[in-house]
This record gives structure tokens, sequence and C-alpha cells, in this order.
């Protein structure tokens, strides 16, 4: 697993807890902040309220003075400048606080101070002419409880920074007689309205509080504050657009609330605000460091480092434990890589190493059921090509399945005739169905594309996968194999073949179904035991179909059948249709029923390599009748020899082999120049059977590629595809014309089968001549177990008996074979009732075949040399031998076999008598007269 | 496993990075050269006393002196009618610990009580950098003694816009030659008034500008005019002539148009946003106003829609250039009886540096007295000026009287009131 896996993840959950944690305690906080700044507003309203009460009270004092001052002008005793400031002298208390008159209609503003000037003893003379502090003087009023207020200013008389509370009052002047409007101050330190403030310290330890008028100017400014005017400080440290400075600018000068704005340190800070509601002029404004107000805020970031740290810890350890398992995981995972390159070095040793003995099995096995009449040689031969197949088939499933399994099955597309394609499967399954007598339904869409662009052989594979089990699965009825296609629009390049395969067979029951495509799991085991597989069929065309791009669907009714089928997307190379694909295949069908040998090439010299002669000696067999000079090479470098000398129309090599390699003698051959080989196709010859080999072969220069065993028919296919032309005869013709010499009439005989008689004999002549010899000693034969039988001589009886059912499943009257083994087998058991009812039915079917053959005592001989081959002297006299042998031991089958064979060859004139009278006497079961023949010989 | 070391290590460098990153205030002390002398953690207040409404910059550098010393309190008071009050309040219960003081007021006896609150700041125990500032900018009394030290000078001279001389393809000019031919130009292209500025009072106005710095010069070369210039000796008056003549010629020529010029209704922020109108090649005015270009920039909706760059420069009186009328503007003296004459002796020694008075002046857009004059580029020109054409009025001896004359002078002869004969002739009758 990667580490990025398991880290990131990880990391992304201890992101979220923290960013939870961080987003949780934000929100606490900036409720708990909120409350906080509820609290500071609150507290900012409550000091406004203070500061007005003080004002006012200062206001009101002022007001006491004037009032005092005013009464007694309007008493009629008015008071001068000098009276008026010697009151207030006597009734102010705070020596901070001093009283100023001045006169505004004075060119110096001057007046008189009820406190001397600073550094001037005896001056009491004030004169306000270069302080501006008087612009709102036009709204001073006389009126009880208006406060009338001055900016701070610099009291001249002391340079103390100090406010004055205002109001007019009417004095006498002493030059004139006349009232004169004073304006009288009360001047007081801002200082002692700073001490009004100071409780805050306590709750708000950094507090500064401001008052401004409607401008922004500072009345008292807080030492952060900076400027003259807050507005223009505002401007000054934050950047802010003309709406937003307009709209604070409004919402303090009026409103009551809280702004979080920067210092001149770039620090945020709240101002807090509020306007005084008795003076209408002048705002109140609690600055405090934002960070004071909200130091109380819920993220603990010790919590956080806490969780964060600990989180990071359980993280590695995490990763440490998982790092010690990753590494023992490592270890087993490494162990299970060289088990299993293990095993696939042993697939690929065991496909060679099998496959090579098979290749001896299968081929000897060929010439076995090639050269011999022996009936029951036959039978058993055909079980071995048989159980050899299924082996085959099970090696390469194994195979297979692992290349699947190591993800090295590649798709590997080509151009390819469909009809080609359908040819082989139809082929292999009639065969099929027919050994089960099942029957074959063929439904093929003739618009079908001839030339379709796919990975033929992994469908054919897919397809054949799925008709192999429909058969096994089907005891009776029939398998359909269903073929159509179906246009994608919008694309002229392809089409989708739809393939199906029904069948009639045992079916599937759903809970099994999803069982059908696991690797070595058989359905109903126990039931199906007996049907050979390995479980990966369906495994591996559903592996292949996914990697196509496609699945195999399954539709099954338990006891009633299945219905295998896919959609497959295939590029289209050529639109010609494939045509009435069924009429053709039965047309093929019939010809291949007359079918023999393909080719004679007595011209053709085929050189093949392969470093184990009993393979050589297989491959020599297999093509003995076609006549073609063999050489043979047990190496590569004795091959590259004969490569150099000799010239060859095909060369087979071997892949595996010690010293030098067929992949390296290839190579070898084709560096030469100028050898009689140039141009000489070179076909590997391989027991490597893996899927995607011929692509591996054809890559390392060989012309094309066949494995060992050796599928004859392929051989001479290939042959024919790789041979000159010139030197070939087809037999087909040939063949043709030797079985139209067979007479017509054997072919409508119910009685026989021409076909297994051909077969068992060899040859259509060979066939002819048998006939003829039953024939002759048919009646004889008959009238023999006749007489037998009414002697009651079960022993001879059934001898004989066993004798025409040998004869007759040769000559092909299967019916009459098995007919004669049921009598025999009574005989064997003494069922006499069983041959008294029996027999006459058999000697009657015997006869009638007799009476049926009888015209070919009317036919020409065959013309024609004879071709079978010569005998040795040594294998004639081993045959004597096993004649004598056999009939010492009454082993009969033995004897007809012996006498089957002697047949097949051409017996030198000397002993010609002599084995015609054997054979004679075995076509008349005479088999106590053979030794004497036999010995006849001296 | 070497990833998750490799992660690991990343994780406790960005910790480690950004513990680092978070500076103690006593790193950030020492990285300005400054080595505090007295205990960091003293408590007191300091106030300044002033006569500007708001001095932001000196605040600033309250800010960083907070750096070192956290518990200062300092603080600038604006005292109203600074001049009259200054020395009631030096006498006062809230006595100032620096306050403002002007050349102008050496040698007035009016504010001799205040002289006797000023601390001697060329002591050495003080340990001030006082030749951090221009030589030229230091007034040594009689005995030597140092009472004042500018933070601020004050020159005279003119705005350029810059790119509107790009735009109409012509060079600032750097001689009378090149100034009237631009002038030419510019009224060529349709500016009514190449040169503006301030009109309406003979406070700063243009004329003045234009003609103090000739005066100066012209009494520069000759300490016998100079002496007589001082004692308002009328005969003195011919040395205005030059500087009147300039004066007269800039207007008759139409290089300064005075219709176009009388709408400004003050010589500082009215002027600087007719500036920032942005189609007047060259404004006049002193050094005071360009310190107010910098906030009137926002406050301005032309500027602020249609920038420019521009600098302030010497104009250029004669074929070899103009002057460089390099005086004090603001100075700080110190109260030698403040309650807390130790801190502010240590604050002083902070502020007078290169660095923290630049800083100051930076802030303030005023003229630095430092000698760097580059650090702000619309003071550039200045710097520019060859030292044999930059003229300390205060090492001359220049005395406040002598401006009054050719202030008067000038704005009259400008505005067409008198001519330059009578101006000459009238000199020392000037108020």
């Amino acid at each position: 697993m990667k580490k990025a896996l398991v880290i990131i993840p990880n990391l992304l959950i201890i992101g979220f807890i923290l960013v939870f944690i961080v987003g949780y305690a934000n929100s606490k906080a900036k409720e708990s902040n909120r409350n906080v700044i509820e609290a500071y507003e609150k507290m900012t309203l409550t000091v406004d309220q203070i500061i007005a009460n003080y004002l006012e009270d200062e206001q009101h004092l002022c007001d006491i003075w004037s009032n005092y001052v005013n009464r007694s002008a309007e008493a009629g005793t008015p008071m001068t400048a000098e009276e008026a400031i010697s009151y207030i002298r006597k009734a102010k208390i705070s020596p901070e606080i001093s009283g100023h008159l001045i006169f505004m209609d004075d060119p110096g503003r001057s007046g008189i101070s009820t406190a001397e000037k600073t550094g001037a003893p005896g001056n009491y003379a004030v004169s306000y002419k270069n302080v501006s502090i008087f612009e709102n003087l036009d709204s001073v009023s006389n009126v009880d409880g208006v406060v009338n207020i001055t900016r701070a200013y610099t009291n001249p008389m002391n340079g103390i920074q100090s406010i004055a509370f205002m109001n007019y009052v009417q004095v006498l002047d002493p030059d004139t007689g006349d009232l004169r409007t004073g304006l009288l101050m009360r001047v007081v330190p801002i200082s002692l309205l700073e001490q009004k403030l100071v409780f805050l310290k306590g709750e708000y330890e950094n507090v500064e509080i401001s008052i401004v008028d409607q401008d922004g100017d500072y009345i008292i400014r807080g030492k952060s504050l900076k400027n003259s005017n807050f507005f223009e400080y505002f401007k000054s440290y934050n950047d802010v657009s003309i709406e937003e400075y307009e709209h604070i600018k409004n919402e303090i000068i009026g409103g009551v609330g809280s702004v979080t704005i920067r210092n001149s340190k770039g620090e945020e800070c709240m101002i807090s605000y509020a306007p005084f509601e008795s003076l209408k002029v002048w705002y109140l404004l609690a600055y405090i460091p934002k960070n004071d107000l909200v130091e109380s805020r819920v993220v603990d970031w010790l919590l956080l480092g806490t969780v964060s740290v600990s989180l990071f810890l359980l993280l590695i350890y995490n990763f440490v434990i998982l790092m010690i398992y990753n590494r023992k995981l490592s270890e087993a995972a490494e162990q299970a890589r060289q088990a299993n390159e293990a095993k696939s070095y042993f697939l690929s040793t065991m496909s060679h190493d099998i496959r090579t003995p098979m290749n001896a099995i299968l081929g000897l096995n060929e010439m076995v059921l090639r050269d011999s009449h022996d009936e029951a040689v036959l039978g058993y031969s055909e079980n071995i090509r048989m159980a050899g197949n299924t082996l085959l088939g099970l090696i390469n499933d194994i195979l297979d399945f692992s290349k699947i399994e190591a993800g090295k099955m590649e798709i590997i597309d080509v151009d390819y005739s469909f009809v080609s394609m359908l040819n082989d499967l139809v082929n292999m399954v009639q065969k099929k169905t027919e050994d089960k007598g099942l029957a074959f339904h063929l439904d093929i869409d003739g618009e079908i594309p001839s030339i379709l662009h796919g990975d033929e052989i992994r469908i054919k594979q897919v397809i054949t996968n799925i008709l192999t089990n429909a058969v096994k699965y089907t005891k009776e009825g029939s398998v359909t194999f269903s073929a159509g296609y179906e246009k994608i629009p919008d694309r002229t390049d392809a089409v989708i073949l739809k393939i199906s395969v029904a069948d009639t067979g045992i079916g599937i029951k759903p809970e099994d179904m999803d069982r059908l495509f696991r690797a070595f799991e058989r359905i109903e085991e126990k039931r199906n035991r007996n049907i050979e597989g390995t479980g990966l069929g369906m495994t591996i065309a559903q592996s292949f179909l996914v990697k196509m791009g496609s699945r195999l669907r399954v539709e099954s009714r338990y006891g009633e059948g299945s219905v295998f089928s896919f959609d497959l997307e295939q590029n289209v190379v050529k639109w010609d249709p494939v045509g009435d694909y069924e009429d053709a295949f039965r047309l093929s069908l019939k010809e291949r029923q007359s079918y023999q040998e393909k080719f004679t090439a007595p011209q053709a010299k085929v050189l093949v390599v392969d470093d184990t002669p009993v393979n050589l000696t297989v491959f020599s067999g297999l093509l003995s009748r076609t006549k073609m000079q063999i050489d043979t090479a047990e190496s590569g470098s004795e091959a590259i020899t004969m490569y150099q000398n000799t010239h060859y129309d095909v060369i087979f090599l071997d892949h595996m082999m010690p010293d030098k390699d067929g992949i390296e003698t290839l190579a070898e051959m084709r560096e030469k120049k100028e050898t009689p080989n140039d141009g000489t196709p070179i076909l590997c010859l391989t027991a490597n059977a893996i899927s995607g080999m011929r692509e591996m072969y054809i890559k390392a220069g060989f012309d094309d590629y066949i494995t060992k065993p050796i599928d004859p028919d392929r051989l001479e296919a290939m042959l024919l595809q790789y041979l000159p032309k010139e030197k070939i005869t087809l037999t087909t013709e040939e063949a043709a014309e030797k079985n139209a010499e067979l007479p017509e009439f054997l072919y409508h005989l119910e009685a026989i089968d021409v076909r297994t008689g051909l077969t068992h004999c060899g040859s259509g002549e060979a066939y002819l001549a048998t006939l003829k010899r039953y024939l002759e000693t048919a009646t004889k034969n008959a009238d023999e177990i006749e007489k037998l039988w009414a002697a009651k001589d079960v022993k001879n009886t059934t001898i004989k008996v066993h004798a025409l059912k040998s004869t007759s499943r040769i000559i092909g009257a299967l019916a009459l074979g098995d007919c004669a083994a049921g009598l025999e087998a009574a005989g064997d058991a003494g069922d006499t009732k069983t041959l008294e009812r029996e027999l006459p039915k058999l000697l009657t079917q015997y006869r009638k075949l007799a009476e049926a053959l009888a015209p070919l005592n009317e036919s020409d001989e065959p013309a024609g040399d004879d071709e079978r081959p010569f005998i040795t002297g040594e294998e004639l006299s081993d045959a004597y031998r096993k004649l004598t042998e056999a009939c010492a031991n009454f082993d009969f089958d033995s004897v007809i076999r012996v006498a089957q064979m002697l047949e097949a060859y051409r017996i030198p004139e000397e002993e010609a008598a002599r084995v015609d009278a054997i054979i004679k006497a075995v076509d008349n079961f005479d088999y106590e007269m053979i030794p004497e023949i036999i010995t006849g010989k001296g | 496993m070497k990833k998750a070391i490799s992660i690991l290590l990343c994780i406790s460098m960005v910790i480690s990075l950004a513990a680092c990153g978070a500076k103690t205030p006593a790193q950030s002390d020492s990285e300005g050269g400054f080595a505090p002398k007295l205990d960091a953690n003293t408590d007191c207040s300091i106030t300044v006393a002033g006569s500007y409404d708001n001095f932001e910059a000196l605040e600033a550098e309250f800010d960083r002196f907070n750096e070192i010393y956290p518990n200062v309190q300092l603080s600038y008071v604006k005292l109203d009618d600074y001049n009259n009050i200054l020395a009631t309040a030096l006498e006062g219960e809230d006595k100032p610990d620096i306050f403002f003081s002007y050349a102008s007021m050496i040698g007035n006896d009016k504010y001799a009580p205040v002289f006797a609150h000023m601390e001697d700041l060329s002591d050495a125990s003080l340990g001030l950098d006082l030749n951090c500032i221009r030589s030229g900018l230091i007034n040594h009394d009689a005995e030597g003694h140092v009472m004042m030290v500018p933070v601020f000078s004050r020159s005279y001279g003119m705005l350029v816009n810059n790119d509107l001389f790009e735009k109409e393809g012509l060079s600032v000019p750097t001689t009378w030659t090149e100034l009237m031919n631009v002038c030419e130009a510019f009224k060529g292209k349709g500016y009514a008034s190449p040169m503006m500025g301030y009109s309406q009072g003979s406070s700063s106005c243009l004329m003045y500008t234009v003609a103090y710095p000739m005066f100066a010069a012209t009494l520069a070369g000759n300490p016998e005019a100079l002496k007589m210039a001082n004692d308002l000796d009328p005969a003195a008056g011919e040395y205005m002539r030059p500087a009147l003549e300039a004066v007269e010629q800039l207007i008759q020529s139409g290089c300064i148009d005075l219709a176009e010029c009388d709408p400004i209704e003050d010589n500082y922020t009215q002027v600087i946003l007719r500036f920032f109108e942005g189609d007047v090649p060259m404004m006049i005015c002193a050094g005071d106003t360009v310190s107010g270009t910098k906030k009137r920039e926002s406050q301005s909706e032309a500027f602020t829609a249609a920038p420019f760059t521009y600098t302030f420069s010497p104009i250029p009186l004669t074929e070899e250039g103009g002057y460089f009328i390099d005086s004090p503007s603001v100075e700080f003296s110190v109260n030698k009886d403040g309650e807390h004459l130790d801190m502010t002796n240590e604050f002083m020694r902070f502020l007078i540096t290169d660095s923290e008075l630049n800083k100051m002046a930076s802030v303030k857009r005023l003229v630095t007295p430092t000698a760097d004059l580059s650090f702000d580029a619309v003071y550039a020109p200045f710097g520019q000026v060859p030292s044999e054409r930059i003229i300390s009025p205060e090492v001359l001896g220049i005395k406040d009287p002598l401006t009054v004359q050719i202030r008067v002078a000038a704005y009259q002869v400008g505005k067409g009131e008198i001519t330059v004969d009578d101006a000459v002739a009238m000199y020392g009758t000037f108020e």
C-alpha cells in the first residue's frame, strides 16, 4: 500500500479535527466577543452618561455664577466685572478651576481672571485674542441646563489644557455706567475630566476616552489616537473607500455602536462611540486595543496545540506500526511473489515437459489409430486420443489462467475471417455433439461482415469454452450456436457481435450463478464429478471478455438448460456478408465425411529439428503417408549444418533444446547468406503452449508455429500452406476417386457404416477387399454357427460369434457387431436361453448382410497398384509368432488383429500363399488351423 | 520511512521558522542601532508642546520609542497662541518637557523666559548626535551652546508636474533662460499661467518665495550689505533690486498670471489642491506647503483620478540655476526644568539621528535637516544643488526684520502696487 494512502487521509482527518476545533472555538469566541463588545458598548454609554452628567454639573455651576451676576443686574444693582470675578473667586471651591470674564466686543477679547497669570504675580488680565475657541459662540444659551462648552484649549493664564463652560452675564461698565455683556467662563482643566474616568481602569486597563466635536476634532484625546482630528487619523491608517469612510463618519457622529479600526501601528482596535445627548456637538469615543477585548476568546491555543501534537504523535505511532506491518507484509508478499514465480516457472516447465511426452503419446497414438485395424486397439487408442486431448485442454486452461492471474494476458487484435473462425468452432463442437448424440443447431446471421478486426484467438477460445461447457453439461437434446450482429449508430467502422450458445443441459441453480465465474469452482461438483474440467473455463472466458470490454451473460433454468451470451464490439475490415453459413457448413460436412489425408508430396523435402528422438519419430510417422522426404536433426548445430548444405522446402525447429535453442538456431540460420535455404519458411515446433506464444515466435523471426503434441490435421494444413504448390498432389480428389470405386449401394446399406469401415481399414481398397472376404466367408460361417449351435457346442458357438462380432465391426456393420457381442456375452455366461432366442436373429441379419453385399462379387477388381508397404521378414516372423501364441491361448481377438495387420502389408511372393491361407482361416473362424498353416511352413 | 522523517522534519522546520518569525521588541530595538541608557521599564510621561495642530510624524516616533521604553507615555500637545503662551506654559504646573522653538526667537527679548528654560543640547554628556544635522542649520549662541535642534528645515522653490512636462515634450528648466523658454512654450500650448502660487496676502506669497532666495544670495557675498540690510538701512534697498526685478519679469512676461493665482485662497491646502488639478506645470511655494502634499493626494479627486509624479525644485533664478535656502523650520528645545529630564534627553538622543529625523521628515514630507536628501524623491532636486548655491540664512546672520522687508516689497511689486524703484527706496519702511 502506498504510504501516501495512509498519510494523506490521516493528515486530512487531523486537519479536519483541528479545523473543527478552531472553527468551533472561533464560533464560541465570536459569540463571546460579541458579548464582550456589547458590554464594552454599554460601558461607553455609562461613561457617556457620567461625562454628560459631569459637564452638565459644571455648566450648572457656571450657570449659578452667571445667574447670580445677572440677577444683580436684573435687580438694578449690576456688578462690575471686578465684582463679578470677586464673587466667583469666593464662590468657587476647587483651586484648579478658574473663572474668566471677558468681553467679546473688545478687540483683544480681554477680561479678568479669578487666578493670576503663572509667572506674573498680580496679573489677572486675560486675553483670548489668539485663542480660537469661540466659533460656536452664537449658540451659547442662557437657558439653564444647556451646556455651552469650548473645545480643549490652552488656558492663557497658566498654559494648562482646559475646557470652559460659558454663559453671558450683564455687568456694569464703570467707565460708562452702562451695562455691558460679558462672557463668563468656568475654566476647568482637562485633567479633572480625565479623573472622572479613572474608575474604568479596573475593568478596561487600556481604555482611552476621547471626545470629539462634530468635525472629529478632539476635545479630549486619548494617547493612542493621533492627529488633531479623529477622522484624519482614521483615514491615515485605514485604507477605506470614500463611501466606507463617509459611512463610518456618519455612524460615529450621531450613532451608538462600535467599529474596529487599525491604529497607527497597524493593530486592530475597537472604537465604541456614543453622542452626548445633552451637548449635541460632542461625541464620546472609547478606544481599546482589540486584543484586550477579545483576550477571553475561547480558542484555547494550549488545547489546540496539545491536540495537534497528540494527533501527530498518534499519526507517527500509527505510521511506525503500519511500517512494521508493511515490512512484514512486504516480506510475505515477496515470499508469495517468489512462490508465484516458482509457480509460473513450474507451469512453464510443466507446459513444456508435459507436452513433450504428450507429443510422443498422441503422435504415436495417432499412428496406431491410422495403422491398426484391431477394433479393440482402435478403441483403446481412441480413448487415449480423447484423454490426451482432454489433458491438453486442462493444461491449456491452467496456463491461460496463470497468465491472466499474472496480468500478462494481452489482447492482440488482427484482421480475421469470421467464417474461418466459425469453421474452426463448428468443426470442433460438431464432433463433440455427434459423439454425445446431441443435435447441433446453427443460427448464423448471413449479413455478418466477413472480415473483422479483433483478437480472433481469444474470441475463439471464449466461444470454444462456452460450447464445450454446453456439450459437457448436456446429456440429451441440443446445443444451439447463434451469431448475429448489430450496427453501432454513427459508426461505420465497427459492429457489435452478438454471440449466444443455448443448450438443453442441466442448467444452473440461481444460487449457483455467483460461483459460475469463480476460478476452480465447479457447480454441483457431486453431480458432475464425471465431467472433466478444471473449473477454469468460464473464469477464463469472462476474463477475456472483460479484457475486450464485454461480459458474459448467463440465463438458466435449472433442469431445462442455459443460454450463455455476450456482445462484443469488433471493427469491420470488410463489410461483405458471410452469406448462408449453414448451407456451406452442411456441404463441408458432407465433404468431410469422405476425407482422408490431404496430400502427398514425394518431391518435397522437410527438415525437422528436435532434441527428443521420439518426437522425430512421431513427426516422421505422422507424415509418412505424405511420402515427403523427411530429414531429422537432434540439435541446433546439426540443423544449421544441414541448413547450409541441403535445400528444404520447410524447416520445423524445436524451441527448447539444450546448447542452442530454437530461437538461437533460427537467428544463426537467418544470418547465413547464400544457403540453399534462403527464403525457406522456418516454423517453430514447440511444447510451449502458453497463450500469446505465437506472437512471441513470430516476433522472434519464425514464419509460423505449431505446438506439441502435434495435431496431425493442423500439421498437414500448415504444410499445405508452406510447401511449394508444384510439389503437392492433393489427395482429396484421389481419395474421392478411390471412394468412388466403392460401389454406390454400400452407402445406402443401413447395416453398414462405410465411414467406420474406411477408418478401420485405412483405405477404400483395403475396405473393399475386407468386405469381399467377409462376403466370401459369410455363408459358410453362418452355416457353421448354426451347425455348432444345433450340436449344442456352446463354447465353439461363442468363439464363432466372437469372431463375427470383430469382423462385423471392422467392416462397419456395427448393429450386427453389437448383436454378436451380446450373444458372445450370453455364450460366455452359459445363457443358452438367450442364444436360443437371439442366435437365429443374428444369423438372419448376417445372411441378410451377405445378401446385401452380394453385388460385390459382381463388381470388377479395383484399378490401381498395390500401394501397401512391403512387410519385412522380421515383422512377418513376429506376426507368425504372435498368431501361434494367440491361437494357443484362444485369444482370437489378437489373432484377428494380427491378420488385419498382415493385410495392411504387401507380402513377399514366397509367403503370400501362407498369409492368404491364414487370413482365410481367420475369416472362416478356423483358428485351430492357423498353427498348422504356420507350422507347415516348416 | 524516509518520507515520514522528511514530513516530520518539514513540520518541525515550519514550526521553528514560525517561532523565529516572532520578533521580540528588544531584537528590533537593537536593529536601529540605538542603545538605551536608562532602565527600559522606566515609567513616566513626557509631553512635547508645539504649534502644529497635529504632529503624526512625531507621534510615530513616540511609538517607535515605546518599543524600547514601553512605559514611557509620550504625548504631543498643541498650545493655543503658542508664541505667547509658551513662556507661561513653561512656568505652569503642566510644563512641557520638549517644546517647539524657532530661529526667529533668537535675539527676541520676548522669548527670554523661554530661553531661560532651554537646556544646552551641545552638552557632550547628553550624547546627542548633532553632526547628523547639516551644520548650516544649527545655531550656536555666543557661548557655543545649542539651545534648539532643528527637526525640519524649510526652503523655497516650486512644485513641478513632471508628467505634464513629459506630456508636452518639455524639460524641467535649470536656468533662467530655460525657465523663460519653457513658460513661453507652455503658454503657446494654452497654459494660461505656467507658474502659479499663492498671491492673496504677503505671508508665504509666491513673490516672496521667488524674491527671498535671490535677495539672500545677493547679501551672502557681501557682509557689509548684510549688516546694512539687517539694520534696515534704506541704502540696503538696492540689494533687493535683482530679486524684485525677477519677480516683476516673471509676472510681466506672463510666466505668472496673477488673475489665475488670485482664486487660491490660502498658502497651504488650496495651493496643493490647485496643483493637484494637474494643469499647473510649476507651483511656487515653500517647503512647508510641500509637507501637506502627501496627505492631500487622496483628498484631491482630480489627483486620485489622474495621479502624476511631481518634485520640489529650486526656482532657476539665474543662468547658473536656483538657490537652496537652507533654514531651519521647526526646532526642538528641551525644558531643563522638566520632571523627567533624563528620559527627555534619552528621547532626544533617540530622535536626533539620521534615520529617525529622515523618517519623521518623510512622514511629514518636510525637508529633513540631515545631510541626506535623497530618501524622499520629491526633494531629490534640492540634493543636487551644488554647495556654493546653498545658503543658510542662520549662518549668514539674516534676521527676521530683513525678511519682512523683502516679503512686503516683493508682494507689492508683484501686485503692481509699487515699482521696483519705489520698493528699493522704501527699504526699512515695510511692515
